[in-house]
């Protein structure tokens, strides 16, 4: 296909185009709707900060 | 039995569909009567008809007025002729269009080698494809008008058609003075003689093909 017939075939709107044999003409494609990413933060335990292991705890 | 109804339709003016009407309906006449259908507010047909009587001419079509209700006279014509051709508005009047295309029985939609036109033949489509969830039977063809050989664009347009919905058909006419020839003379190309020779050829390609397809 010359660069013209590409240019001119282009130039239709998709959704005038013929759809492909067997499939209807997909709608055009919907920008992606920005998703917010969940956050994970690190934890880091302070083991210093925690009673010692070997504690006895008053009743 | 009715009789065959073809219907030139797109909804951008200037684009030859009144041309074509008359010279179709010209070509059907030698073999069977034809109802020449002007629905276009323009009024093209009716004029040139009357030029041509004015002019003594003779052997044009029978052209009716579409009037306020052109799919009543459509119905009517076809009762009558073999043949009703149908020259339908443009893009002023897309109503009258949509109902045009659910009653008749084909449809051709001339589009000039131009970005402009084909951009605007796409949107004649799209109606043909509503008229038909009305009228399945419709059957439609896309044909090139005033092509011109010698152009890129014009070679490039079929490539570019063929992603449309709608078929186009192989033969296309040429940009020829005979058809502004036969406007100015009040007659259709079929009656220049020599003059019109190679346009009249080219219509009657065209009608060959919308019978045998």
């Amino acid at each position: 296909m010359s660069k013209l017939e590409d240019k001119l075939t282009a130039s239709i709107k998709p959704g005038q185009r013929k759809a492909p044999a067997g499939k209807p003409e997909a709608p055009a494609a919907a920008a992606p709707v920005p998703v917010a990413k969940a956050s994970v933060k690190a934890v880091v335990l302070d083991t210093a900060a925690l009673p010692h292991p070997d504690r006895v705890w008053p009743d | 039995m009715a009789g065959q109804i073809i219907a030139l339709a797109s909804l951008k003016g200037g684009c030859g569909k009144s041309t074509l009407a008359l010279n179709l309906a010209a070509g059907l006449a030698r073999s069977g009567s034809v109802g020449l259908v002007d629905s276009d507010p323009q009024g093209a047909l009716r004029h040139w008809a009357d030029w041509a009587e004015s002019a003594g001419g003779e052997g044009l079509p029978q052209v009716l007025a579409g009037g306020a209700d052109p799919v009543a006279v459509i119905v009517e014509a076809a009762r009558r002729h073999r043949y009703v051709v149908v020259d339908c508005p443009p893009s002023l009047d897309r109503v009258v269009t949509r109902r045009v295309l659910r009653r008749v029985d084909r449809v051709l939609i001339p589009v000039l080698p131009s970005p402009l036109d084909l951009w605007a033949c796409a949107e004649t489509v799209a109606a043909v494809r509503e008229a038909r969830e009305h009228n399945p039977g419709l059957r439609a063809w896309l044909l090139i008008n005033q092509a011109e050989p010698s152009s890129a664009l014009s070679r490039a347009m079929s490539r570019a058609l063929s992603s449309l919905d709608v078929p186009t058909l192989s033969c296309a006419v040429r940009r020829r003075a005979a058809f502004r020839t036969a406007a100015l003379e009040g007659v259709s190309v079929y009656q220049l003689g020599a003059r019109g020779r190679e346009a009249a050829r080219e219509i009657d390609q065209v009608i060959e093909e919308v019978n045998r397809t």
